[in-house]
């Protein structure tokens, strides 16, 4: 499937731009930052293209086509997709240059597993009657949205853990870094909000009730209470530094668990995704 | 005895307080999704053994989220939310809908003088320091203009709003709980009823449901593509036709019916028996437990069972079969022809062909909390996004005639709750009035 075959060549092109990135901290010439954003850019563009293309490719083959967000294959890359927008964005809004080398692993990892796992199901499925919906397209995106975000302060977080005995480092102050996990947390819990509560609308639709204490909707709302005992012990206690940075990793932990552990470990409503 | 009041009111509704519930709830919650919710008792006792299963169930583990703790636990959390939402409110409420200029103290300030008129540098600051998400005001005092934005002082009441939100979900769901219902019938086509049932408790409704046709379409594949339960409403004043399918529910008397699952039955199989010397001793159709009875060969025959496809050997019947005095359960299916009846000196059953019935699982619920369940849905989402919009950076431009005529311009700012970007954003605007006004 063409689709595959560009994501194939995505995956090389974020290991090239993860390179350069890595390139940089030999060399600190802002220039190698520059041109693995370039490559990473160029990435996420052929990666959108591909997810176009899987998309228009479902009308062929199905009687009703669907946008890629229906299985786990296509929750991972668009995770993977978004995970290298959270970086580009980053990029854009601060003139900061050393998250590349530590951001890039995850899409890379993400559609690499995606691409080569053989337990992971690629073809383009037909739809099941629970899954034709249009609340399906805005949860499942605010929620990925909101990983991607999540992530971003997972990494912050675990460098800030790094850097914080550190004297000197090519890595910014603690002070800069901890804020940066709390700009990560601060657009990524209204995503996850907005997402658990589409998810919500969307069962009282197709179930009749708005929360059924699946596995998934459960984790789902234990992550939104790290995240919320997050803000609430930063912005009513002043938690700042090291407290706040094993937060942001707690929370990321819980996305993840609500993303592959419950799949893996637990059955529920979610199993298809 | 007012002072331990007072002390636990204070403490209900502290941060720590906060803390402690949230954890709670989430460490109870990640039990109930790791030890598996609403099982039989065999999966726990698989899994834990008798003595966990035990324990588990002692503790309502197996049924953690109504539970008692957990939802005492919830409880603690509305008391909690409501005492801290009542103690902040009103400052944020004041806060949000305040006139008044909030100060602050300038962590970048630059000075430059400007060629335009004073009337021009005014619009280009003002044109400059605007954003939907800022407050700009203005004020004049002789011939100083000053020019101050700040992030709109409503955003404030971010948490205010995402607070009662999440009472009024949870208040909406109180209100489902109490005063409305939810439970399950099972329809054949054909079939009506008044009854639902919830927790192997029948109830009914005011009107009869009545399934007209159940209509399940496949895709190629054979994957499922719709169910569609077709059925009429029946009540004493009015009739109403309706399709009820997944994600696209039926309202009738303020009641939703949901389209949640169905299974397939049998609804009658062509049997023939033979003697044995080979004559038809009977040929017809068979009913589930409705019996067929040949008093001349003291036979009696009862389907009690059906599988759609038992063991790989495609579509069976489950026959009690009584004769001569002594019963048997045997399994006839449609691929392996003439079975042999026990004992019976040579009587063959067989089973020819056979007719499914689809049963359509439909959910009743009527949720009078919906409205209010719907508006805290909303006000979080919204509530939500003002934190985002609150942060942004404190500017102030301050227009001043200078001796030698030509007016000076000083901007300073001071970053909002996030400080990351604020040099950036400074600077830009800094060089923004500088490009146009120098």
């Amino acid at each position: 499937m063409l689709s595959s075959e560009i994501l194939t060549y995505v995956t090389f092109v974020y290991g090239l731009s993860f390179l350069l990135f890595m390139f940089y901290y030999l060399t600190k010439r802002e220039g190698v930052v520059i041109a693995g954003d370039i490559v990473a850019g160029l990435g996420a563009a052929a990666h959108l293209v591909a997810l176009v293309i899987r998309w228009i490719v479902s009308y062929r083959v199905l009687e009703d086509g669907h946008i890629p967000l229906t299985n786990f294959y296509e929750s991972l890359i668009v995770f993977s997709l978004l995970l290298t927008l959270a970086y580009l964005v980053f990029r854009l809004k601060t003139k900061y240059l050393f998250l590349g080398a530590f951001m890039m692993p995850l899409p890379l990892l993400a559609l690499a597993y995606a691409s080569l796992a053989p337990e992971v199901e690629r073809g383009i499925r037909p739809l099941i009657p629970a899954l034709q919906s249009n609340w399906l397209t805005v949860h499942v995106l605010t929620c990925f949205f909101s990983y991607a975000a999540f992530a971003f302060s997972f990494v912050v977080a675990i460098l800030y853990l790094w850097r914080k005995n550190r004297e000197k480092s090519i890595l910014p102050p603690i002070k800069t870094l901890d804020e940066l996990i709390y700009r990560g947390i601060l657009v990524g819990m209204p995503l996850l909000t907005i997402g658990i509560i589409t998810g919500s609308a969307w069962a009282h639709y197709a179930w009749g009730s708005y929360w059924s204490w699946d596995p998934k909707e459960t984790w789902s709302l234990i992550t939104w209470i790290v995240y919320a005992l997050f803000l609430h012990t930063r912005l009513m206690a002043g938690w700042r530094g090291t407290r706040t940075a094993v937060l942001s990793v707690i929370g990321f932990i819980a996305v993840l668990f609500t993303f592959f552990g419950v799949n893996f470990v637990i059955s529920g409503l979610h199993t298809y995704l | 005895m007012s002072s331990i009041f007072k002390e636990s009111l204070e403490y209900l509704r502290s941060l720590r307080f906060t803390v402690v519930v949230l954890i709670l709830i989430a460490v109870v919650s990640a039990a109930g999704t790791l030890v598996g919710q609403n099982q039989s008792p065999d999966y726990y006792v698989t899994r834990f053994g008798h003595r966990g299963y035990h324990i588990l169930n002692s503790l309502a583990i197996t049924d953690i989220y109504h539970s008692v703790t957990f939802n005492a636990l919830l409880l603690l959390l509305i008391a909690n939310i409501i005492l801290c939402t009542v103690a902040f409110a009103p400052k944020r409420f004041r806060g949000a809908f305040s006139r008044s200029e909030p100060t602050f103290a300038p962590t970048e300030t630059e000075t430059f003088t400007a060629t335009k008129s004073t009337e021009d540098i005014k619009k280009i600051v003002r044109r400059e320091m605007s954003r939907p998400s800022r407050r700009l005001v203005e004020s004049t005092d002789g011939d100083t203009v000053r020019f101050s934005a700040f992030p709109r002082p409503i955003f404030s009441l971010g948490a205010v709003i995402v607070h009662l939100s999440i009472l009024l979900i949870l208040f909406g769901g109180l209100l489902s709980f109490l005063f409305g219902f939810s439970g399950d019938m099972a329809l054949k086509e054909g079939s009506s009823t008044d009854v639902i049932v919830f927790n192997d408790t029948a109830y009914s409704l005011d009107f009869t449901v009545r399934l007209d046709e159940f209509i399940l379409e496949l895709y190629e594949d054979g994957t499922p593509k719709e169910y569609i339960s077709n059925v009429t409403f029946i009540s004493e004043t009015e009739t109403e036709e309706a399709s009820i399918m997944v994600n696209h529910p039926a309202v009738f008397g303020g009641v939703r019916f949901y389209q949640i699952s169905l299974w397939t039955d049998l609804e009658r199989a062509a049997m023939e028996i033979e003697s044995p010397d080979g004559d038809t001793l009977y040929a017809g159709n068979v009913f589930p437990f409705i019996p067929v009875s040949l008093p001349e060969e003291d036979l009696l025959v009862l389907i009690v069972d059906y599988s759609p496809d038992l063991s790989g050997l495609g579509p069976a019947v489950h026959l009690f079969v009584r004769n001569a005095g002594r019963e048997y359960g045997i399994w006839v299916t449609l691929a392996e022809g003439a079975v042999k009846i026990p004992e019976s000196g040579g009587v063959f059953i067989r089973l020819t062909d056979y007719s499914q019935v689809f049963y359509s699982g439909i959910s009743a619920v009527r949720q009078p909390g919906l409205p209010f369940i719907w508006a805290g849905f909303i006000l979080i989402c919204i509530g939500f996004t003002f934190p985002l919009m609150g942060t942004g950076p404190r500017f102030r431009a301050v227009i001043e005639k200078s001796k030698a005529g030509a007016p000076t311009v000083t901007v300073s700012g001071a970053p909002g709750r996030v400080a990351v970007g604020f040099d950036d954003a400074f600077h830009t605007l800094v060089h923004r009035l500088k490009d146009t006004l120098c």
